[in-house]
């Protein structure tokens, strides 16, 4: 009877059950998470930890219980995917917090909602002049949208009448070391011009280069494992070592 | 479509496993012969000492003490720790009036151990 090895054999249980049903419960980003969301992370992942160390109960309740909290999690993923009313009732609603340059403290104190936090959350957003903003919306998963003022938006190119080109993303064509060839094939490009191309930026061979992207301009952005940085800049306060 | 099955399969047999391992201590309590055979050797010595065999009880009791040793590897990974933990306190106590010819004293502490037997394994 090992107390470590239960350990190690109720880790794996916990770690494995945990990874399959985070991967169930879908791609919602960290900053997309309603307070709900949130807390019912926080709780299946601390079941997941009683289960690994407390050696008091059988790890059967306790992935049980970890089941549970998914299951209804995920049944309520689908409610307010199908019912829009549940969804609201169950989410909130967002809530204007300025209205046409006005500051709304009626649904402020509804939210509970401080002055100070919208501050703060509209320098977040890169706005210090309460006077530039139109409308600001606190949204269910507590971050903050802002309209700006139509006079404080910046210009655009459509604004001057300026021509603009199609941006898309970037393609990896080397990465770690390795040349990707389904994305030369996608972009109909081969090994040879992506040898010649590595030849022009000093780059002898693709295993040099960490990370290879083309951009939708057909320039080529190549990054090297040895960085020849004359000064590097040093962000440390303290001298080390660490 | 294979490559989708054996996608779909993997977490779900891994589930499957986990839940096998974590219901297992029922069956895996049950003996594979006379060595690991706990509840027999329970009731040898108990006949034993009910017929006052002291040097057979005691050797009984060491016998049912490495029976319990051999099913507790098998069943810690799904059985509740405090219980084995309290099964084998009950053997040691047990052990303990064999040495001083206290009757009374093993039979209370081998009927404790046959419920914690009873309950270890089982969902209650």
């Amino acid at each position: 009877m090992s107390e470590t090895l239960v350990v190690i054999v109720r880790a794996v249980i916990g770690f494995f059950t945990l990874l399959i049903y985070t991967r169930v419960l879908g791609k919602q980003q960290i900053s997309q998470l309603t307070y709900f969301d949130y807390i019912l992370g926080i709780t299946i992942g601390s079941i997941a930890a009683a289960l690994t160390t407390d050696l008091t109960v059988t790890a059967w309740p306790h992935w049980v219980g970890l089941t549970v909290w998914t299951t209804a999690g995920l049944a309520m993923q689908w409610v307010t995917l199908k019912w829009r009313f549940a969804s609201k009732y169950m989410d909130g609603e967002p809530t204007v917090v300025i209205m046409n340059g006005k500051i709304m403290e009626g649904a402020m104190r509804k939210a509970r909602y401080r002055a100070s936090d919208l501050m703060e959350q509209l320098r977040v957003k890169d706005t210090f002049d309460l006077g530039e903003v139109e409308f600001a919306i606190l949204e269910t998963n507590g971050t903050l949208s802002v309209l700006k003022k139509s006079q404080f938006h910046p210009v655009t190119r459509s604004d001057m009448n300026l021509p603009s080109q199609y941006q898309g993303i970037s393609t990896e064509l080397v990465y770690n070391g390795v040349v990707v060839d389904q994305n030369l094939e996608q972009v109909h490009l081969d090994r040879a011009w992506l040898a010649t191309e590595l030849r022009r930026k000093g780059v002898s061979d693709a295993s040099e280069v960490f990370l290879a992207t083309l951009d939708t301009s057909g320039s080529l952005y190549v990054d090297t494992f040895r960085d020849h940085v004359a000064s590097p800049v040093d962000t440390g306060d303290f001298p080390g070592p660490y | 479509m294979g490559r989708r099955v054996l996608l779909a399969a993997i977490p779900v047999t891994l589930i499957a496993f986990f839940v096998a391992v974590m219901l297992s201590a029922g069956i895996l309590k049950r003996p594979t012969g006379t060595a690991d055979d706990v509840e027999a050797w329970l009731s040898q010595v108990e006949e034993r000492v009910i017929a006052e065999r002291w040097d057979d009880a005691l050797e009984g009791a060491e016998r049912l003490a490495s029976a319990w040793r051999k099913v507790a590897g098998r069943i810690q990974f799904s059985a509740e720790r405090l219980d084995m933990l309290d099964f084998r306190t009950a053997i040691a106590r047990a052990t303990g009036s064999i040495k001083v010819r206290d009757g009374a004293g093993v039979v209370v502490e081998l009927a404790e151990a046959r419920a914690l037997w009873a309950r270890i394994g089982g969902r209650y």
